[in-house]
């Protein structure tokens, strides 16, 4: 009796101070987003191997499990190192800026409601939920479209001419597809009439999901990610055949551990955000909780990146920005102004609640 | 090919050497004083001798009136006073091959010789020339870039001279530089626009000038590409090679004739079999060797699987080129397969050191037929597994369709050869027009290209692949029994001159061969066809986007042992 007493004062502790609640998330996100990561970096290396017919990590661990740790280690034993024509201050803030605001688009996105949900209604999940404000969508794009920015730096920063063509290379390509990501997202905004991921997963628990309304949108959207995340066919910031690494050929050891950490924290986050915005986040016809849910389509969400990494070369600079500017955006656009068109025929047709 | 094959050849036709001795008669005329003499060496071969005043006209008279529009090569001999300087010409049209040589005298010391560049002539010249005077320091008044190509720039001496030893060290050290102690790379200047300079004096600090390699993901081996840059366009481009140079061709002089079979291997460690073909052919064609048909049969079954095995790798280094890792890898595991062939019948997957004077190594082992059967079906199945991600797949097409377009004048004019120069619309394949060995006995197609852009080059390697697959399947089927080794010397070469032609994977491959009856060859020349192809590449890639320019020169397939030497 009063163990229950003191948890619920902690409860109403926690309720009752945002900033507690935000650091509660924020563990809660971080606890996800690490497994998530592993989990992403497993299957890249062994479900892509599997394509090219190669078996992948093998020796260390049960199925090579375990070799993500040994690379961390060995990345984390290097000398740290950087190079003379480096700002070195910048060129050493660059891979912490790059994992902090990575992580920090995660925020914005439900988890903590799935984490809440799987505890007895008894505790009041519900009154944990701190992602659950009202521009959240805004607020993970905002930290998703700094990354870039922090690459132009890094690549400007390390002093290198390869890093350089990356960083501007980067700069171009966040010019370009930021604005048909946002289009798209808008469509989705308007359908579900909220800026809130809550909201916007809520909505599709009554209606048919945003990736079937908003089709168009859901195609956009999954084109323009792939080119914020910077993978094949987009990755022309690290394109290893011209620019050996891109922007971050000059980072070594514990430095580019952070940096290809943020890669896949990044992937995950854009991964996450996808599924909530059309494939209906949590929500799932089986009895699985919604922690599964949202983490198993992220995962699938993810896979569906690799393979489409394996089965792609990678455009040019001019082509990708063509299809930026000359399709993408006019599709997006367009689609946007037909939007409340669909929405309301949707409605008429109990598609859309 | 042996001298009694191309004998027999040659009685069954009415006049086989009708066109060979009008040229002949032609130059003769031409040049009645300047034309020492002129020989039919065989069908398809001559060579000429002139005086050095007269080789630019001999030259130009040759490529416009005789229609000898492809330079193969430019070398030298060194006889201790005089150099024999010698142009090897080919006509597309007539496929007749035309040698031209001249005297040009030297100091006893190593002291640079003057004479005119061909340059203007054939525009293929400008690295052959470079080559000549890098290793034999004859200086060519008129080249528009005349510096060393294959050693370092702060190299003095020229090694391919008789008066240094096998390691560069002069054998009487008054007369020569011993090689140098410091180490600098071959740094051409890199030309900006004129208008530019005009507009702002101080832009050449300010255009930005990238290095690409000598360790570079794209350039296939320690070669470095310098580009200078216009955001993303290179308006100027040198390719600095000689990292792997090891200098083959002053190996072959201080080694005796069988000493250098392993050698051909190491030129090209990824089509080693046909190059020890060609090694092998022209020390066959200088002894008068004959081989048997079994061998013959052998080696095309051996050289055809090697041209397979190494347009697999092509096409996994152009999936790697554009960031498709799954081609790349794919493209090596099926060549696996045929390195596997090559380790069952020679013992070693890579540097075999199977063909020999007269013969190869050791007979087929049991089982082979069958297993080439097998494999060549595999690769062929899998062909069509790459056309999925490569010509089937519309990001690749986007790459390659329509990029780096090489018109067939400028291809015959820069010299390239091999399936780039097939892909621009010109049907040259030494297999056809100047045949050797048995390929007259088998039906196989030169396939060639429409536009001469990337694609046309990438699908020449797949269509090649079904060629010798074909070619392959016909030489298991006909493989006649007998002995697979022919008479053969050991050490005694008769004295004379003979080049070999061989169409290796990335296209005409030749040895010239001088000798003067010792056991050690006086010249071995190493004509690499990925050396003008890179040469090609670098001409192409002016102009075009940074990222294009690494795909073009990935079409041409560059080789680094082969290059450099």
């Amino acid at each position: 009796m009063n163990t229950q007493i003191t948890l619920t004062g902690i409860i109403v502790f926690i309720e009752r101070n945002v900033y507690l609640r935000f650091l509660l998330v924020a563990i809660v996100a971080f606890i996800i987003v690490s497994i998530g990561s592993l989990i992403e970096l497993y299957i890249e290396r062994k479900f892509w191997a599997r394509i090219m017919s190669r078996y992948g990590p093998t020796e260390v661990g049960k199925f090579g499990t375990l070799q993500l740790i040994a690379d961390a280690v060995k990345f984390l034993v290097k000398e740290d190192f950087s190079p003379a024509a480096a700002d070195k201050t910048i060129y050493n803030l660059v891979p912490v800026f790059s994992v902090t605001v990575s992580f920090a688009s995660l925020l914005a996105i439900p988890f903590d409601y799935t984490v809440a949900s799987l505890f007895p209604s008894s505790l009041h999940p519900l009154t944990f939920v701190a992602s659950n404000f009202d521009p959240s969508l805004l607020v993970a794009f905002g930290f998703f479209a700094l990354e870039p920015l922090i690459v132009l730096f890094g690549g400007w920063a390390a002093g290198g001419k390869y890093t350089l063509i990356g960083g501007f290379r980067s700069a171009a390509q966040l010019i370009s597809y930021e604005i048909p990501l946002v289009l798209s997202f808008l469509s989705v905004v308007v359908l579900a009439q909220s800026l809130n991921l809550f909201q916007i997963i809520q909505t599709q628990a009554h209606s048919w999901p945003f990736a079937v309304l908003a089709f168009p949108a859901f195609i956009t959207f999954t084109v323009a990610l792939l080119a914020e995340l910077e993978r094949t066919p987009f990755d022309l910031t690290e394109a290893d055949t011209e620019l050996v690494s891109g922007w971050n050929t000059e980072y070594g050891g514990t430095k580019f551990l952070l940096v290809y950490l943020s890669e896949y924290i990044r992937a995950f986050a854009g991964s996450a955000i996808l599924v909530s915005l059309f494939l209906g986040g949590w929500l799932g016809p089986a009895p699985i909780p919604p922690l599964i849910w949202l983490f198993l389509k992220t995962i699938i969400v993810f896979t569906v990146l690799v393979w489409i990494r394996a089965a792609y070369p990678r455009v040019r600079i001019d082509q990708m920005l063509a299809l930026g500017w000359r399709i993408l955006i006019p599709v997006s656009a367009v689609w946007l102004i037909l939007t409340p068109f669909v929405a309301h025929v949707a409605m008429m047709h109990g598609a859309l609640a | 090919m042996s001298a009694q094959q191309s004998a027999s050849t040659a009685v069954q036709q009415t006049d086989p050497l009708a066109l060979e001795k009008t040229i002949a008669s032609s130059l003769k005329a031409a040049f009645p004083t300047a034309v020492k003499t002129a020989n039919v060496v065989r069908r398809r071969r001559m060579r000429i001798e002139c005086i050095p005043e007269a080789t630019l006209d001999v030259l130009k008279y040759s490529k416009n009136q005789l229609g000898f529009d492809h330079l193969n090569y430019i070398t030298a001999v060194d006889w201790g006073k005089a150099f024999d300087l010698v142009y090897n010409l080919w006509s597309i049209q007539k496929m007749v091959e035309l040698e031209v040589k001249t005297k040009v005298a030297h100091g006893e010391k190593d002291e640079l010789v003057d004479f005119p560049t061909s340059t203007g002539v054939y525009q293929a010249a400008d690295w052959f020339e470079r080559e000549v005077y890098d290793l034999f320091g004859i200086r060519f008044v008129g080249h528009p870039d005349m510096r060393r190509i294959l050693l370092r720039e702060d190299w003095t001496s020229h090694p391919l001279r008789k008066l240094y030893d096998r390691r560069g060290y002069p054998i009487d050290p008054k007369l020569g530089q011993p090689p140098p102690q410091t180490w600098r790379i071959n740094e051409g200047k890199l030309s900006l626009p004129k208008k530019w300079l005009e507009e702002d004096p101080e832009i050449e600090e300010n255009i930005l000038t990238l290095n690409f390699g000598p360790h570079h993901p794209s350039t296939h081996g320690p070669m470095m590409v310098r580009a200078r840059l216009d955001g993303e366009i290179i308006i100027d481009a040198d390719v600095v090679i000689g990292y792997l140079h090891r200098n083959h061709e002053k190996l072959g002089e201080n080694n005796t004739w069988i000493q250098l079979l392993p050698y051909p291997d190491r030129t090209n460690y990824v089509s080693p079999i046909n190059w020890e073909w060609a090694y092998v052919m022209a020390v066959e064609e200088l002894a008068g060797v004959e081989v048997p048909e079994r061998a013959e049969y052998i080696r095309v079954i051996m050289a055809e699987l090697d041209r397979i095995q190494s347009h697999l790798m092509y096409l996994a280094t152009a999936g790697d080129a554009v960031g498709q890792l799954t081609g790349f890898v794919w493209g090596l595991r099926d060549r696996e397969l045929v390195l596997d062939l090559n380790e069952m019948v020679c013992g070693a997957r890579m540097l075999p050191n199977y063909f020999r004077f007269g013969g190869v190594n050791r007979d087929l082992p049991k089982g082979f037929a069958e297993r080439t059967r097998q494999v060549v079906d595999t690769v062929e199945k899998h062909l069509e597994e790459f056309s999925y991600i490569y010509e089937k797949n519309p990001v690749f097409l986007k790459r390659f369709e329509g990029v780096g377009v090489l018109s067939p004048q400028d291809a015959v004019e820069w010299g390239a050869v091999g399936p780039g120069l097939r892909a621009s619309g010109i049907p040259f394949d030494v297999r056809k027009d100047d045949p050797y060995s048995v390929y007259d006995r088998f039906d196989f197609d030169v396939p060639v290209g429409k536009h001469g852009d990337n694609l046309d080059r990438f699908m020449m390697r797949v269509e090649e692949i079904k060629q010798s697959i074909s070619i392959v399947r016909q030489a298991l089927k006909d493989l006649p029994s007998g002995p697979y080794q022919g008479k053969a010397p050991t050490l005694s070469i008769p004295e004379g001159e003979a080049s070999s032609r061989v169409e290796t994977p990335r296209g005409e491959g030749s040895y010239y061969v001088v000798s003067n009856g010792s056991p050690r060859p006086v010249r071995m020349k190493i004509k690499s066809a990925a050396f003008i192809n890179v040469y090609v590449a670098k001409r192409m890639m002016i102009g075009q986007k940074l990222q294009d320019a690494l795909v073009i020169l990935g079409t041409w397939d560059p080789v680094l042992g082969e290059i450099d030497r």
